[in-house]
């Protein structure tokens, strides 16, 4: 005689019916899971920019950053090199100033390259964003060397040593380096006066990285340096890089929207698949109040068949938005900048969002089922 | 029919018992009276549409009458409250159907333990309860097995199996046999008898075959809604 197994429970029941209905539940788990999936992939995207900005703010032990204030995006920064060293000399608490200038070429797109390159300049002197250890040669020093970043270097299979054509002249890649930062590792880094000549920007700069004297609170120091020259913008910290690119609150509002339409779209795609699931067991649920089951118990397990739909989605969705996050860093161009990150809170959202969807599409299904008479368990047509 | 007073074991007392449907113009019921004793196995027969159903709906809380009195173990179901009324169904009856009824995709010990999840003890008891169960209605050697792999009889078996999950006082079934073949259907009967016999049981069957009608202490018979003697 084979002995009783562990004995049914509620949650066995639910899995049973939704192993049951395997294709509607797959085809419903698929419905939840995009939007899963886009708030996953959008999330860690954007919480990879939100990494780089402030990697870029914080890089070679720099304290902040300034920029031109008022602009519509930061590669539109552009200010007077010589009057903004002037300016900023008058406060004792910065020690070290570096400039930069950064600009987007179309590249000879030989070698499978993008069609669009960051290219930074810099001075060889000053402290900035290849004053990290070369990983491969050595820094530049004449307007005619370069070097690249890792992941370009990677990605267009160019070694040090080897020359590269950039806006019709030639350079030698004297080094390669590695930085953490995405924008800087996909970047081409040269003399600052190479990207002026290439920009028509002479005498000017993007943006400064400064390094302050211990003890020095860049958040105040910014402020007073932006109210001396409301035509700086003071940045030391990504969570005011808003005042120069509005980029990460737009992504983070990309997320808030994706959230909420997959909110929407999810609960419909439970609601009819729960309705007609319950149609469907008009009888059986029927016989399920004659034996003696109570109204609340058919809501509960209504809602849990929809609970159970919704943590298969979101774990389907975490997948697939992983993967797609992670084929970001292969696309043309966005490359460059993409390097998603995936803290827990991004997969609580998702996982929160996807059972709060399921619980929401099954109210109404759940209520339905609850109204079903015992006296259908007997109906023999 | 004499209005007999209940004793104080009677297992139901039904009393003008109307119910009608489709606004008055149909009555299933008409002004029904009935005492069952505790432990008697009493067939109801009479022709179609009579009322049989209608009654056992209403003596399982299924249903409500529209007038009457009904008193089911000294528990008054003329005007019970839903709750109360499927904890009556949980706790005091076991219901038999015509059609087995049984949830397809659990296992037949499974389906046993459908009406046992409210009750309190853990998963394993409640399993081997229903093994034990199974056991009873001899059908041990097919507990993991689903309801569509098993013939009619049992099917209805593992139904009766079910219909004892809680230890009910009261066993109804309409028309058990009715999708049986006569011997699967004696056999079935058998198995009922031997249930109240062992269990002690009121046990009410709705049947149109002489041959069940037989087996019982009491024979009712209904015609137009009432008790026809
Ligand atoms: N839900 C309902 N709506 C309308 N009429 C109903 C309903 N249920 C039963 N009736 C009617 O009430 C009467 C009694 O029905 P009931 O089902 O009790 O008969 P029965 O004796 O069980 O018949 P059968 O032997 O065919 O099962 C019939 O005329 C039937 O059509
Ligand atoms: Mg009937």
């Amino acid at each position: 005689m084979p002995t009783p197994d562990k004995g049914l429970t509620l949650t066995r029941m639910i899995w049973r019916t939704l192993h049951r209905q395997l294709v509607r539940t797959s085809l419903s788990a698929l419905g939840v899971a995009i939007g899963v999936i886009a708030i996953v992939a959008l999330g860690a995207v954007a919480k990879g920019l939100r990494a780089s900005v402030q990697g870029s703010i914080k890089s070679s032990g720099s304290d902040m950053m300034i920029w031109q204030a008022g602009v519509a995006a930061d590669i539109f920064s552009s200010l007077d090199e010589a009057d903004t060293r002037k300016k900023l000399a008058e406060f004792s608490e910065i020690q070290d100033v570096a400039a930069g200038m950064s600009h987007l070429i179309r590249t000879p797109g030989a070698r499978g390259v993008a069609a669009l390159q960051i290219i930074i300049g810099i001075y060889p002197g000053e402290f900035g964003q290849q004053a990290q250890e070369p990983l491969d040669g050595r820094r530049f020093r004449t307007p005619s060397e370069i070097v690249v970043g890792y992941r370009f270097a990677e990605k267009q299979k160019l070694h040090v040593g080897e020359p590269i054509e950039i806006e019709g002249s030639t350079y030698q890649i004297v080094g390669t380096f590695r930085s953490g930062i995405v924008f800087y590792d996909g970047a081409i880094v040269m003399h600052i006066d190479e990207v002026r000549r290439i920009k028509i920007a002479d005498g000017r700069v993007t943006s400064f990285n400064l390094r302050l004297k211990p003890e020095t609170d860049p958040i105040e120091l910014g402020k007073r340096i932006e109210a001396r020259y409301p035509e700086l913008a003071a940045i030391a910290d990504e969570s005011q890089y808003n005042k120069i690119d509005q980029g990460l609150e737009a992504s983070d509002d990309m997320v808030g929207a994706v959230s909420f339409i997959a909110l929407i779209v999810g609960s419909l795609v439970i609601a009819n698949t729960m309705w007609m699931s319950v149609a469907q067991r008009t009888r059986e649920i029927g016989v399920l109040r004659a034996v003696g089951w109570p109204r609340r118990r058919i809501v509960g397990m209504v809602l849990m068949e929809a609970l159970g739909i919704g943590v298969i989605g979101g774990a389907i969705g975490m997948g697939l938005g992983v993967l797609l996050a992670e084929l970001t860093r292969s696309l043309p161009f966005s490359w460059q900048f993409m390097d998603p990150i995936y803290p827990p809170s991004i997969f609580l959202r998702a996982m929160g969002i996807a059972l709060l969807l399921s619980l929401v599409g099954a109210v109404i299904p759940a209520i339905r089922a609850s109204r079903i008479a015992p006296v259908e368990a007997l109906r023999y047509e | 029919m004499s209005k007999v007073e209940s004793g104080p074991h009677a297992a139901v007392s039904a009393r003008n018992l109307r119910k009608a449907y489709e606004s008055g113009r149909i009555i299933a019921l008409d002004d029904l009276s009935l005492d069952i004793s505790e432990g008697e196995f009493v067939a109801i027969c009479g022709p179609s549409g009579c009322g049989k159903s209608t009654l056992l709906n209403l003596i399982t809380c299924i249903d409500r009458p529209d007038s009457g009195s009904l008193r089911v173990f000294d528990r008054n179901l003329t005007r019970i409250n839903d709750l109360s009324a499927d904890a009556f169904r949980a706790n005091d009856v076991g219901l038999v159907f015509q059609l087995h009824n049984l949830l397809p995709h659990l296992t037949a010990l499974e389906n046993i333990q459908v009406p046992m999840l409210g009750q309190s003890g853990s998963a394993r008891d409640r399993s081997q309860r229903a093994a034990g169960l199974l056991q009873r209605v001899g059908l041990s050697d097919r507990m993991n097995s689903l309801p569509t792999t098993l013939s009619g009889g049992e099917r209805q078996r593992v139904a009766v199996a079910r219909a004892l999950a809680n230890q009910p006082r009261l066993i109804l079934a309409d028309e058990p046999t009715g999708s049986l073949d006569s011997t699967t259907g004696e056999r079935l009967m058998d198995l009922l008898m031997e249930l109240r016999d062992s269990m002690q049981v009121t046990l009410i069957v709705v049947t149109h075959e002489h041959g069940v009608a037989e087996k019982a202490d009491r024979t009712i018979r209904m015609l137009d809604g009432r008790i026809d003697d």
